[in-house]
């Protein structure tokens, strides 16, 4: 049948094309909620500093950003951001505005950073189908396009102005695999090349790069003990070892990792163990088989002993690093809590709840053992590969809510292996007569488009597909589905799922992850919608009414936002490369405010910033988070700071009238509350964590309050000088009070 | 009649360019041809803009017919002026003036007055100067409570401004208050009525009379200083639309606010916010086709703004994030877009003519620095600028943007010191053909045919070393 004058296979490829584009346009389009809901801005934190490290690498060129050191964050420290940054995502929009700008076309730099990461998830899509239709054919991966697409567990990192690595950087996880599971089936160097570039690609844009060198190696070994060693194998691994290990060691921030780091050594051992094999193969092909045999277990136990030994003696000799801490998260959950509370303390590092798997992946997470059950069933090379990847990186979503992001791939890739098994078996309408039966699945097979452009170049493979295909339709001639009436169940239900699906997404998307985070959106009494933009008044506040040299202290949470929207030099920051300055941080502000004052002193603070809730009951504040900040403190200096004297006898962590001593005179309780009370005529309401305050005026004496945001939810003190005459801070605040008191009283509540 | 004014004001314009351009520098050397018969200077300081009219009646004592007449300017008060526009008291006919250079032993401006006809000997000239001048006015104490009472003085002359023998004279003072702290006594020849302060009558007053005046008074209100401001008007005429945008550097001028900010009192005292100095609500005038308006800032929109529709009018409400207290910046920008037709117009010459108001005043502020560029349609040529008063620099150059091939033209007007009298209109014509139009889809249009065309090559191109495998 010919439609637009084209034949079946150009229809098809067409409709494919045209699917796919739309796919594509439904993955861009459902991440804009936000744009259409606030505004073109970039969202929460880490994406702050990617924009201004974006923002520097388009003011200056290439090799001014991979020399720059960033003197206004980290202040008195600084960092070097050439050598601590994966640049992928930077280089990427750079480019991208250059190419745009060469052209004529001058789109702002922060709106190609905004639209990056739907862009890329267009880009995922693609790579999705590409590898699904590796794994079992294009209408498969049709599937899968759709499902990454809209699938809400990696939505979640993609939306508009989620301008973070991992908006790039699943794009680059999946076309690395495809490229791999491609260099495989083929043997082929050039793929083999490409994996590596696209690896390279990845290395350069974001550290779960070492998932795609854990993997692929496993994927390589699984296949070896399965006895599935190939010269398809060998070529393939080869070259995308060498060249991709090669490549990544050019990225300053991985430098000599590759080689060093226990993380990478399982690549670097299958690496070897296919070089050994290979060489094994070859002494065979030469050798009698009783011979062989001696020398092959001979040679085998050798060179394992030899290999783990110098692996030990390696790693205690202090040459290969041992397993980090961050890595030793990832099997034992408590782990962090524990030793590195400052990994903890970030709400995307904690175990996942189960709900979020549903949330994020509605049925599929039902569909995915199924799919794997499937792949199991056929088992070739890359079945091997999508059983493993989804095993792994079931563990590892379910150890850390955000590696959920990794999960999602194979999930969807998994489950449209199901839905699109079923759709054949209950579409395919060429068993509908039992007594045609056995000639129409004949024809049916031949003619299937799809069958025919998978088949790979590899005469042997295609053996084993058609031998499989002959199995199918004997199976098919007893398990065919006949009825119509259980087609239409099956499909109208399934159908229904579909729908169901979507609209789960679009409403995951909608209401969890459109929110910029930086504005709050609360409605007026009319409905009308009211924007609370608390965060950017102060920063804007603090970008043009201070000095250019102030530097602000604040939790690290804010560091990046202020160094982005602030522009002025903080003390930490959301690059949490430094511990013990983390920890000086939290001391000062979980300290008396004589012990604060010179910390602050020796660190030139001028400003410094908390985020407090109380008055419009936003939970994210610095109340809330401070027992992280004792906790790190404590980590640093137990001496100074005991997380036992912020709680109460019977254990609560009290800010009302029973709030301990400590906690009353720390420097963050103090700031938080600071002239609450009196807002109030008497004593606050802190309706974060429903507590009526203290009575008691806080008198602070070394900081005075410099900015408070509309809604008090940003509340900047300015550190007051020393003194004139050599007081010290609270006896000068002691004499003023005083003095002020005979004066009449109007001028008082002034002050 | 408006477009006789305009016509007016462009032959105006012309002159004033080719005449600033002849400007020396050198002192000049003030003939005493003339005699003012009577001078009557007022001092406007009801907003921070101070504006001084002085009605002079002069009388030609040379002997021959003379058209001139120097009018001076103190030194320091010279670099501050933003505005001279000099009528005829009855007709309102306006007066060209120059800037004629300086005399630095008394540290004087001149401008050169150029009456419309030469006045005979002993005929009488009456007219009027209207100057204004920004920055002349000074917080006093400098900093001031948060609700606190702001006081301004002003410093000047006690006599009017003039290089010639002055028969009679007075100087009135209008004031926004009636609280006047202080004002500078002048035994037997000031007078107090209200808010009116008035020096004189003095008579026979030499040429460069000059006495101390000094008023310390109350000012409640936000001193806005613009510090820079940059208009892009771009004209599309495939679109028919005008886009303004307007970017904002704003720096509250007033007495410093003391101490630091306490939003508690800020939020005890709002019922008394209209009479501090704090800034916070603005408004701007906004044409009446005026859509697609925003309000942002350098880190993103700004929610708290409000269109409003008048009569004639759109009005644009704002705040910015924070108030503004004495001392504080801030800068935003906002635009919009208007149908072209109500600015442009086709002229039969073959010219098209952009006829805008040189800058859109904020409500009480003051403009240090005003930056108008005009972005043009690619393919424009001939362009001609022509404005009513004198730009202190002109450049034309070529901008590129969305779709462009050789890019737009642009024209970038520089003026310092602007106050809402420079609200008015001024021309850009240039020449444009139709067929520019086509410009833009052929452009597009060529660079796609040329990817399809590298792609047919491409895709038959073997990269291949071995035979390809046969995958049909």
């Amino acid at each position: 049948m010919k439609v637009l004058g084209l034949d079946a296979q150009n229809q098809a490829s067409l409709l494919k094309v045209v699917i796919l584009g739309l796919i594509a346009f439904v993955a861009i389009s459902s991440r804009l909620f936000s744009i259409i809901r606030f505004e073109s801005v970039i969202h929460e934190f880490d994406p702050w500093f990617n924009y201004r490290a974006t923002r520097r690498l388009v003011q200056t060129n290439f090799y001014e950003f991979w020399n720059w050191f960033d003197e206004r964050s980290w202040y008195p420290l600084g960092r070097v951001v050439g050598g601590t940054v994966y640049p992928g995502l930077m280089v990427t929009s750079a480019t991208i505005h250059n190419i745009l700008h060469a052209l004529n076309f001058p789109v702002d730099i922060r709106n190609i950073c905004v639209l990056l990461a739907p862009l890329f998830s267009a880009f995922t899509a693609i790579a999705a189908f590409l590898l699904t239709s590796e794994i079992k054919d294009s209408s498969a991966g049709l599937l899968a396009a759709a499902f990454i697409g809209v699938a809400p567990g990696y939505i979640s990192r993609s939306v508009a102005g989620s301008y973070d690595n991992e908006g790039i950087a699943i794009f680059l996880l999946m076309f690395t695999f495809y490229l791999w599971i491609k260099s495989l089936k083929e043997g082929s160097a050039f793929f083999g090349g490409l994996t590596a570039l696209f690896y390279f690609y990845m290395v350069a844009a974001w550290g779960g790069y070492v998932f795609i060198i854990n993997l692929i190696p496993l994927h390589a070994f699984a296949l070896i003990l399965m006895g599935r060693f190939s010269t398809r194998l060998y070529v393939a691994y080869s070259s995308f070892y060498a060249l991709g290990t090669l490549m990544s060691m050019q990225i300053p921030f991985v430098g000599f990792q590759p080689t060093r780091t226990s993380e990478h050594m399982a690549a670097l051992g299958i690496f070897g163990l296919l070089q050994i094999i290979a060489f094994v193969e070859l002494v065979r092909s030469h050798l009698a088989s009783n011979q062989f045999q001696i020398l092959f277990k001979g040679f085998i136990f050798i060179a394992f002993i030899a290999m783990f030994s110098a692996l030990v003696i390696l790693t205690f000799s202090g040459y290969i690093a041992p397993w980090t801490g961050r890595f030793y998260s990832l099997w034992d959950t408590g782990y962090a809590k524990k030793y590195i509370p400052i990994i903890a303390s970030v709400s995307e590092h904690q175990p996942t709840a189960w709900p979020s798997f549903f949330f994020d992946l509605e049925m599929l997470i039902f569909l995915f053992p199924a799919g794997i059950y499937l792949c199991f069933k056929e088992l070739r090379d890359e079945h091997v590969f999508v059983i493993l990847y989804g095993i792994t990186a079931s563990y590892f979503a379910g150890v850390m809510v955000r590696l959920m992001l990794t999960l999602t791939p194979i999930v969807c890739v998994s489950s449209s292996i199901t839905i699109s098994s079923l759709l054949d078996n209950y579409l395919d309408f060429s068993v509908v007569d039992p007594e045609t039966t056995e000639q129409k699945s004949v024809t049916d097979s031949k003619s299937k488009p799809q069958d025919k452009h998978k088949k790979p170049g590899d005469s042997s493979r295609s053996a084993a597909t058609s031998s499989k295909s002959e199995k199918k339709k004997k199976k098919d001639q007893f398990f065919g589905i006949i009825g119509n009436d259980s087609r239409g169940i099956v499909l109208l239900n399934f159908f229904f799922f579909l729908v169901i699906f979507i609209w789960h997404c679009t409403w995951v998307t909608s209401n969890a992850y459109s929110s910029p985070s930086i504005v709050l959106a609360s409605r007026q009494a009319d409905g009308s919608q009211y924007i609370i933009d608390d965060f950017r008044e102060a920063y804007y506040w603090l970008r043009k009414n201070t000095d250019d040299s102030a530097k602000i202290m604040s939790w690290w949470d804010y560091g990046y936002q202020i160094a982005g929207m602030a522009d002025r030099t903080v003390l930490v920051d959301n690059n949490t490369w430094n511990n013990t300055h983390i920890a000086t941080v939290g001391k000062a502000m979980s300290s008396e405010e004589e012990v604060a004052y010179e910390i602050m002193r020796r660190h030139d603070v001028t400003h410094v910033l908390v985020i407090f809730g109380g008055l419009l009951g936003y939970s994210g504040d610095d109340i809330n988070k401070f027992l992280w900040m004792i906790r790190i403190a404590e980590g640093v200096y137990p001496d100074d700071v005991k997380e036992t004297n912020f709680f109460t006898p019977r254990g609560e962590y009290r800010v009302d009238d029973e709030a301990t001593p400590t906690m009353r005179r720390s420097l963050m309780y103090k700031m938080s509350y600071h002239n609450y009370n009196e807002l109030f005529g008497g004593q606050g309401q802190d309706r974060v964590r429903g507590a009526k305050l203290p009575a008691d005026k806080i008198k602070l004496s070394t900081l005075e309050e410099a900015y408070t945001t509309e809604n008090w939810i940003v509340r900047i003190y300015k550190v007051k000088d020393l003194d004139n005459i050599g007081r010290n801070l609270e006896q000068a605040a002691a004499f003023e009070a005083g003095k002020k008191s005979r004066r009449p009283k109007r001028k008082q509540s002034q002050k | 009649m408006r477009s006789c004014y305009n016509l007016a004001l462009i032959t105006l314009s012309i002159c004033i360019i080719y005449n600033a351009l002849a400007t020396a520098d050198a002192p000049p050397h003030v003939p005493q041809y003339w005699r003012n018969t009577n001078m009557v200077r007022t001092i406007d300081l009801s907003s921070y803009v101070v504006r001084e009219s002085t009605a002079i009646a002069s009388q030609n004592v040379h002997t021959e017919p003379v058209g001139e007449y120097y009018f001076p300017i103190p030194g320091g008060l010279s670099e501050h002026l933003a505005y001279i526009e000099v009528k005829e008291k009855k007709t309102d006919k306006v007066f060209e003036v120059e800037k004629v250079g300086s005399d630095s032993v008394n540290q004087t401006q001149y401008y050169k007055i150029y009456f419309d006809h030469r006045i005979d000997p002993q005929e009488k000239v009456l007219f009027i100067v209207k100057t204004a001048y920004i920055h002349e006015l000074a917080p006093y104490p400098f900093e001031i409570a948060q609700t606190g009472r702001q006081n301004l003085i002003y410093r000047g002359n006690i006599y009017g401004n003039s290089a010639y023998y002055t028969e009679k004279q007075k100087t009135n003072v209008k004031l926004p208050t009636f609280n006047i702290i202080g004002y500078t006594q002048k035994s037997g020849s000031v007078s107090r009525n209200g808010n009116i302060i008035t020096y004189g009558s003095f008579s026979n007053q030499e040429p460069g009379a000059f006495d101390e005046l000094s008023i310390h008074y109350e000012f409640q209100q936000a001193i806005l200083t613009v510090k820079g401001l940059r208009r892009d008007l771009e004209i599309s005429h495939w679109g028919g639309n005008l886009a303004v945008e307007e970017h904002f550097n704003l720096t509250h001028g007033g007495a410093k606010l003391k101490g630091q900010f306490s939003r508690l009192e800020y939020q005890q005292t709002q019922y008394i916010h209209h009479e501090t100095t704090m800034a916070r609500d603005f408004s701007i005038n906004l044409p009446a086709h005026a859509s697609d308006v925003y309000y942002r800032d350098e880190i993103g929109n700004v929610s708290t703004s409000r269109l409003r529709n008048e009569r004639d009018a759109k009005v644009l409400e704002f705040r910015p994030r924070y108030p503004l207290f004495g001392g504080w910046n801030y800068t935003w920008y906002h635009g919009y877009n208007v149908p072209l037709g109500d600015f442009l117009r086709y002229h039969k010459s073959g010219r098209y003519i952009l006829n805008i108001p040189f800058v859109n005043p904020l409500h009480n502020a003051a403009f240090d620095h005003v930056q108008v560029r005009i972005i043009l349609p690619e393919g424009a040529s001939n362009v001609k600028v022509e404005t009513p008063f004198p730009i202190n620099k002109e450049t034309h150059g070529v901008h590129k943007t969305y779709f462009d091939s050789k890019g737009r033209y642009i024209v970038v007007l520089d003026k310092f010191n602007v106050v809402d009298e420079h609200s008015k209109h001024f021309q850009v014509s240039y020449e444009y053909n139709s067929l520019e139009l086509l410009r833009k889809p052929l452009v597009a249009t060529t660079f796609l045919l040329c990817g399809f065309l590298l792609n047919m090559v491409f895709s038959r191109m073997e990269f291949t070393i071995g035979k390809k495998s046969n995958k049909d």
